[in-house]
């Protein structure tokens, strides 16, 4: 009846009608494909977060579970590199490092420029050994496109970069990499800082100590900067500079033994160091007298350390530390302020051999400690130099 | 508001149009004429709108519209029904896959035998059926059945593909409408493959491989009439998909280049090894099917129940094999399974759809074509990668070239192919490749197994459907088969009646052709020539040959069924050069043809 009704309708009607039924068929299917999508997504998004989580347990039984979770995610949300990234990363996780870099290389067939994907793929050749790829990859992990953050992504590229080739010894590279970071680092203390470091394995002080300096006037109390910054100010001889910095850190941290003993050491040639160019003759001519005895006490305790008499006997050949002991022997009873204060060329002898004293005692004996050490630096500092 | 008549519309009362007679006789108001002239107007656009033409090209719009909203709704349904019962993970519970696909065979065993019974099958032959037996009818209740099973089989892990269907629930939609449109017999019947084409450019997401198809395989052959209602309602149904699923391929393809030429050779061995995996395909098919139907009635509730619990139990293993398998495939391209595991996929999916098809589960095969066809070449692409590194680039390539070259091999569509390699990759570079593989696939299939997959299926299914590629395959008679030389000298208009009677002479039988100036030509009875000739035999030939009875040319070229068709009730006709009109290549009759045929059928 109603097959017959619909029939004996107009052809107008039916198109008609057809329209009206396309309109309503519309509605329905864009109201479930919109369902379909939000399910689709809300399943990617679940199915990331177990993967994530059995990433974080950072065993091999859930680093299996993350790539089943990740491949789950990607089935509802192809395309996205997020997961993809993070699939890789499970694979790598679990140990499956040629499919991780299989997945790696068809990600890259897709999208050769993402910076995250090549990052990844830098990291594997790096541990496979691969340098050339490893390189190449890194530079286009800092030249590629990033998601979000594109800066710091960069930077953090560049730092592992950076520390590859340290790894590497391929120290003119990292410089090179690292004067290139150190020109572009937002005012961030810890990443001046750790610049820093990186500068000073490659045995660029200069640039470190500037680093340390940055962090430090970024954040003037960060422990790691006047650290970094005191033991460069320290080795490269500026005293000052170490005892104020390691002044600081003993400020940050009074526990700390070591930057303690540093800032002691620091002070100690500060207070003894004849060298000093302020010095008035009077107290230049107290610190010349003050080394040299110090050195010729240094000397006997070394001797007695080591069993040795210290005044000679006629019969056996002397010893090097006997020869000059006795040299000091001879030139004490001149070693007085007084005659320092008349006969300069007294005190550039008398400071010779008492540097001479201390290096001689330092090798047979071991590290010194206190003023000793104290007098070996500044000796290390101005050995030859005019008083 | 008074409004006057527009500059632009003639006067009706003056032209004679609807009306004219009264207004000739009664003078009209301006708003009056106006509007006469206006549902003049509309009557008439809505007279040429109505033509069976222009209205053909308008439902095939409205039905692509259609197919394309259906397919989505399908897709969605069969997805959110493999969630809710397989759930979520790539690999479901072991009890899930055990029991889906067993009560989920169970219930569309049941929902097939009592109330769909026209849903079994993938859908391709129905509609071909639809197109040859049944005028374009399709009941609407197989539309309504197909999506309902298909999107339960599918999705509770039967192994077949959403594409068969979605191409038959096309032409139901469209059957459905033509029918009501009332449209003549000769368009309903026609309807159907629009619809088809419609269903499967949603399914695939690929206009052009679908208009191929159907016109590769349930058409056969290319008319100006169906071919741009084909390519509209396919193009509107892929608007619809893509506007509501994206217009992403159903997989995301890797991106393609040939790295050494050598490579060549090892997509020719994925050609034969296609070629094999397809004909084993067919042959299980062609072997399992006709058994199982041939059990006992009852049975029926059970078959599509046992293929589900023996395809849960390959599932507890390798969970890729159930279903349509697109995310698998989609895994398989990116690299994510050794070349063993590939191997074993795509021998497991052979055997899996075989279980699933032959125990009556309603579905399609393309997607299982497919999937052992991406499994195959991602296997012989990663053997390839293991022994020679240096001479492959990207298993995807062998994983997308494998898909064309199962669909050669096993459904038997050369073209569609390798266009719906090419359309799904949008990479023209890979075309070298897709065509080595498919030839040598689809060669293999064609010279160890005859009968064409869906031909095979009607055949057992007790219907003999028009084999499209046994119309390909055909080579008929032609005329240069069966024509005699030109038994002596040609006569010319221009010749004089006595020189055409010596002429004639040399000619055996009753009638010589006479050439003219301008290409045609006439025949003239010998006793006719004599008898003239012997009135005035200084005349010239063409003054007794009338002006209207040229007798029709052919050439050697044509087929022997035109020359039959030309000849009506001529002597014999004239078979001329192509590219001379003048030039007589020789004779044709009745006789001769018939000769030719009864030869031929001997020859058979």
């Amino acid at each position: 009846m109603a097959v017959t009704s619909i029939r004996s309708l107009s052809r107008e009607t039916i198109l008609a009608l057809s329209a009206g039924a396309l309109l309503v068929l519309f509605t329905v299917v864009g109201f479930a494909s919109n369902r379909y999508h939000q399910k689709r997504t809300a399943l990617a998004l679940e199915w990331y977060a177990r993967g994530q989580a059995d990433l974080q347990a950072q065993d091999a039984r859930h680093a299996l579970r993350a790539i089943d979770d990740f491949r789950t995610a990607l089935i509802y949300s192809p395309e996205n590199d997020r997961y993809r990234l993070n699939l890789a990363d499970a694979l790598i996780a679990a140990g499956h490092l040629d499919a991780a870099r299989t997945y790696l290389l068809n990600v890259w067939d897709d999208d050769s420029e993402n910076g995250a994907v090549n990052l990844d793929l830098a990291r594997l050749a790096a541990r496979n050994g691969n340098t050339s790829d490893a390189l190449r990859y890194y530079q286009s992990a800092i030249y590629g496109r990033w998601e979000s953050d594109a800066e710091p992504q960069r930077i953090q590229a560049r730092l592992e970069l950076c520390r590859f080739l340290l790894s590497h010894g391929r120290t003119g590279e990292a410089q090179g990499e690292l004067m290139a970071l150190a020109g572009s680092l937002p005012s961030d203390p810890s990443l001046h800082t750790e610049v820093a470091k990186l500068f000073l394995q490659a045995q660029d002080k200069l640039h470190a100590l500037d680093q340390f300096r940055a962090a430090l006037r970024l954040d003037p109390k960060r422990l790691e900067a006047l650290l970094g910054a005191g033991e460069i100010a320290f080795q490269t001889g500026d005293y000052r500079s170490a005892e104020r910095y390691f002044g600081r850190a003993v400020a940050e941290q009074p526990n700390d033994a070591r930057t303690r003993s540093r800032l002691s050491i620091a002070r100690l040639v500060l207070a003894s160091d004849p060298f000093e160019s302020r010095l008035s003759n009077q107290e230049r001519s107290a610190r010349v007298q003050q080394a040299f005895e110090r050195a010729l006490a240094r000397l006997e305790d070394c001797a007695h350390i080591r069993g040795e008499s210290l005044p000679s006997s006629s019969a056996s050949p002397l010893l090097d530390l006997q020869q000059l002991y006795a040299r000091a022997e001879k030139m004490r009873p001149q070693v007085r302020v007084g005659n320092l204060l008349r006969n300069p060329d007294l005190q550039t002898s008398a400071l010779d051999l008492a540097f001479e004293a201390e290096e001689l005692a330092a090798q047979r004996c071991g590290s010194p400690e206190g003023l000793d050490e104290a007098l070996l630096l500044i000796a290390s500092a101005h050995r030859g130099s005019e008083l | 508001m008074a409004m006057s008549v527009p500059p632009n519309i003639p006067d009706i009362s003056q032209t004679g149009g609807p009306g004219a007679g009264r207004a000739a006789e009664l003078p009209l108001a301006p708003r009056q004429v106006r509007s006469e002239w206006l549902s003049a107007r509309l009557r008439a656009v809505r007279r040429a709108a109505m033509a069976e033409e222009n209205l053909f090209l308008l439902l095939a719009v409205i039905i692509g519209l259609f197919s394309g909203l259906s397919v989505v709704l399908f897709r969605i349904t069969i997805d959110w029904t493999r969630i809710a019962l397989l759930g979520s993970a790539l690999a479901p519970p072991w009890w899930r896959v055990l029991l889906v696909p067993t009560l989920g065979g169970l219930v569309v065993a049941i929902l097939v035998l009592t109330l769909f019974p026209l849903v079994r099958g993938s859908g391709v032959n129905q509609t071909k059926a639809a197109v040859y037996i049944y005028d374009g009818f399709i009941p609407f209740s197989t539309v309504i059945g197909k999506f309902i099973t298909c999107a339960l089989a599918i999705g509770s892990g039967q192994s077949l593909g959403p594409e068969d269907p979605s191409l038959q629930i096309g032409a139901g939609i469209a059957s459905a409408l033509g029918r009501r449109l009332n449209l003549s017999r000769e368009k309903v019947r026609l309807i159907a493959p629009v619809g088809a084409a419609a269903g499967l450019a949603a399914a695939f997401n690929a206009p052009i491989s679908s208009v191929l198809f159907v016109i590769e395989e349930v058409i056969g052959k290319w008319t100006a009439g169906v071919l741009g209602a084909i390519v509209l309602a396919a193009v509107s149904s892929v608007t619809v998909i893509r506007l509501f699923l994206g217009s992403e391929p159903l997989f995301r393809i890797p991106a393609y280049r040939l790295v050494h030429p050598s490579e060549l050779l090892v997509y020719a061995a994925l050609g034969v090894a296609g070629g094999l995996a397809s004909l084993l395909f067919v042959k299980i098919l062609s072997f399992a099917r006709p058994r199982v139907r041939k059990l006992a009635e009852w049975t029926r509730y059970f078959q599509p129940a046992v293929a589900g619990l023996a395809i849960g139990i390959i599932g507890l293993w390798f969970p890729q094999v159930m279903g349509a398998g697109y995310d698998s495939m989609d895994q398989a391209m990116h690299n994510q399974y050794a070349w063993q595991i590939l191997a074993v996929l795509a021998a497991l999916k052979i055997l899996s759809t075989s279980l699933s098809f032959t125990g009556g589960a309603p579905g399609g095969m393309f997607a299982p074509t497919l999937f052992i066809g991406a499994m195959l070449g991602g296997a012989l692409g990663g053997v390839e990668r293991h022994f020679f590194p240096a001479l492959t680039a990207s298993v995807g390539s062998y994983c997308l070239v494998g898909m064309g070259t199962l669909f050669a091999g096993f459904l038997r569509a050369p073209m569609t192919s390798v266009f719906m390699v090419l359309e799904v990759s949008g990479n023209y570079s890979i075309i070298v490749p897709v065509m080595i593989s498919n030839t040598i696939a689809y060669l293999i299939s064609l010279k160890y197994q005859p009968t064409a997959l869906f031909d095979l299926l009607s055949r057992q299914d007790g219907v003999d459907l028009p084999s499209m590629e046994e119309l390909r395959e055909e080579s008929p008679l032609l005329v240069e088969d069966a024509m005699r030389p030109a038994g002596g000298t040609v006569l010319q208009e221009d010749d004089s009646l006595a020189a055409a009677v010596r002429k004639s002479d040399s000619w055996p039988g009753e009638h010589v052709p006479v050439s003219h100036w301008d290409g045609t030509w006439s025949l003239i009875a010998k006793d006719v020539l004599k008898k003239e000739a012997a009135v005035r035999e200084r005349d010239l030939l063409r003054t007794i040959l009338p002006v209207s009875e040229r007798v029709p040319v052919i050439h050697p070229d044509q087929p022997l069924y035109v020359a039959m068709r030309r000849m009506g009730e001529w002597p014999l006709l004239p078979v001329i050069h192509r590219a001379a009109f003048t030039r007589l290549q020789g004779v044709i009759s009745l006789e001769d043809i018939l000769r030719r045929y009864r030869a031929a059928r001997i020859g058979d």
